[in-house]
């Protein structure tokens, strides 16, 4: 019985995280039609600005809980900034080509961003801990907890619950929804289209940072951060339905759960089931769990 | 091609022979390492060391988490829950410092001994964030102290030049195998030019001078003693850690240096036949 509630835990916890980097992920692809590469590349200035925000702050001696805010600050800042940059500089002239150009536009952005960070924070890891075991601990199942790893799965609810309520609720998000069912009637009705996709970039690049900053104080800062993570983040889109934030969370919690049964049961498949169980899915259904198949103009 | 660095047997072999004789009475073992050929390679020397000089040892089943993967949580819930008395892991940069991170709050360098077999390059990054009694092993004799800098001039010299170029102690154990192997070739130039009279040598000739030689570094004097004169042998370093107020940062304590002989097989005789066989011919303290 520990057993299962350790699996249940941990495959919480990991989902959390999972979620909280395919999200915006999934949310951009929604709206603006874009596979973005670059989302791991914004989840990695997350964590690196966060890592040094709240690294200046335990350097600064001053109370060691304001790291939780540098954290949350670093997140906003490069959502904010990373986000409008990056859309209006260049995704917003592609989206009228092929989803190839997109895809190669983002991967070269990728690939710039990874050697831009080199350049800002260099090559050695950084690293923040402090956060991580501030909170303390639970004993849960014969098993230590931080407090820290259900603050992320709090925060990634609070994501997710706010997204699918501005999604649903909010006059704004009946707009995103009218501009990314049908981009030239909504522009016919007045809808600043260019607008709302700078927005709806800029969210799902705080989503991407939000994940990183929040990650620092588990991991080691270092390059490659974000390869790791889009391509994870891409399968749980998939196995979700790209475009679909509640897929998106559904998608994360499954993986979440079987890699941590592998983990206590079966060690040498955890990383066979996470792609396992998205081949799985993509042969019985290819849209994924909540994808809608799509008519295509051609 | 020549190695100037010790090869991964005495990093498995030190790691085993350290803890048994920290913890003679070990009855558990686990293993995390990360899932390509360093990893496996690893666990593989040492599960063949400790079975050999423990047989009645119990071997948990290995975790395999991804390289650089720094998602540990789940692993450490199953390391948690089995409470195995020790843990090995080959787990370095990255990972290395992802996995201390997230152990050390959840008290998993508490509850088991955690033996690292070949990674200290973080320690100092780490500052009083490492915690204490994590058995850390380097590949060779390269530490603060080890050589002693008051005894060992090319090492005072490298600590020295180092410090002062990049601000920072050298860790164990990247920045000693480069200077080695810069030495190592030196050595060999300089050899093999005396042997033919002051001119310039041959590839060929390098070669020649290069295999079975001995040349001073700052670890002290390496031998390339065996693989038929092509690969280097070292001794094998592990200690606890231990927070040094002095430094801020975590020293070593209960430090224990493997001589060659004691974690190198001889000349031509394979780790893991060497494993098998009882260790023939180790000459170990």
């Amino acid at each position: 019985m520990d057993r299962l509630i350790i699996v249940l835990l941990d495959g919480i916890a990991f989902a959390s995280w999972l979620f909280l980097v395919a999200v915006g992920l999934t949310f951009a692809f929604g709206v603006l039609r874009i596979l973005n590469i670059a989302h791991g590349s914004i989840y990695a200035i997350g964590a690196y600005l966060g890592a040094t925000l709240a690294g200046a702050v335990v350097r600064a001696d001053v109370n060691p809980y304001l790291t939780y805010p540098a954290l949350l600050v670093a997140a906003v800042v490069v959502g904010a900034v990373v986000g409008p940059a990056l859309e209006v500089a260049f995704l917003r002239r592609v989206y009228q080509q092929e989803e190839v150009v997109t895809l190669l536009l983002t991967f070269s952005i990728f690939l710039v961003l990874e050697d831009v960070m080199k350049l800002v924070w260099g090559v050695s890891p950084i690293i923040v801990a402090e956060p991580y075991g501030l909170l303390g601990q639970l004993r849960l199942a014969g098993v230590t907890y931080p407090v820290f790893s259900f603050l992320l799965t709090a925060i990634a609810a609070a994501a997710g619950a706010g997204l699918w309520t501005m999604v649903n609720c909010t006059r704004f998000g009946k707009l995103l929804v009218a501009v990314a069912a049908d981009r030239e009637i909504s522009a016919a009705l007045g809808v600043n289209v260019p607008r709302m996709y700078t927005i709806a970039f800029t969210i799902a690049a705080m989503f991407a940072a939000l994940g990183g900053a929040f990650t620092a104080p588990m991991v080691s800062v270092v390059p490659g951060l974000s390869a790791d993570a889009i391509v994870l983040a891409f399968a749980v889109t998939v196995i979700g339905g790209l475009g679909n934030v509640p897929g998106a969370a559904l998608g994360a919690l499954l993986v979440g759960v079987l890699r941590a049964t592998a983990i206590q049961w079966a060690p040498a498949l955890e990383l066979f089931v996470i792609y396992a169980l998205m081949v799985a899915i993509l042969l019985v259904r290819p849209e994924g769990l909540f994808g809608g198949i799509q008519l295509r103009r051609i | 091609m020549f190695r100037t660095a010790a090869h991964t047997g005495i990093d498995g072999i030190g790691a085993a022979r350290y803890v048994l004789g920290l913890k003679p009475g070990v009855k558990t073992v686990a293993g995390l390492n990360q899932d390509y050929a360093w990893g496996r390679d690893s666990w593989d020397i040492f599960e063949k060391a400790i079975r050999k000089l423990k047989p009645d040892v119990k071997v948990l089943e290995p975790l395999w988490p991804k390289l650089m993967q720094g998602q540990f949580a789940s692993e450490i819930s199953k390391l948690q829950a089995d409470k195995p008395d020790l843990i090995f892991t080959s787990v370095w940069g990255g990972d290395f410092v992802s996995l201390i991170q997230q152990a050390r709050p959840r008290g998993l360098f508490e509850q088991s001994l955690v033996v690292i077999n070949n990674d200290g390059a973080n320690v100092e990054d780490f500052g009083k964030q490492m915690p204490d009694g994590i058995a850390l092993g380097f590949r060779g004799p390269h530490w603060l102290d080890i050589p002693d800098p008051a005894t060992t001039p090319l090492q005072k010299a490298f600590i020295d030049g180092y410090r002062a170029r990049h601000k920072k102690y050298p860790m164990p154990h990247g920045s000693y195998h480069v200077v080695q192997a810069l030495q190592g070739v030196k050595a060999a130039y300089e050899k093999a030019m005396k042997d033919k009279g002051g001119a310039w040598p041959t590839v060929d000739d390098v070669v020649k001078a290069f295999a079975y030689s001995k040349f001073d570094t700052p670890s002290g004097l390496i031998s390339m003693a065996i693989g038929g004169g092509h690969q280097a042998v070292e001794e094998a370093v592990y200690g606890l850690t231990k927070m040094n107020a002095q430094t801020g940062f975590a020293g070593l304590t209960q430090v224990k240096v493997f001589p060659v002989e004691c974690v190198n097989p001889p000349d031509g005789v394979k780790v893991a036949d060497w494993i098998e066989k009882g260790f023939p011919g180790a000459k170990c303290p």
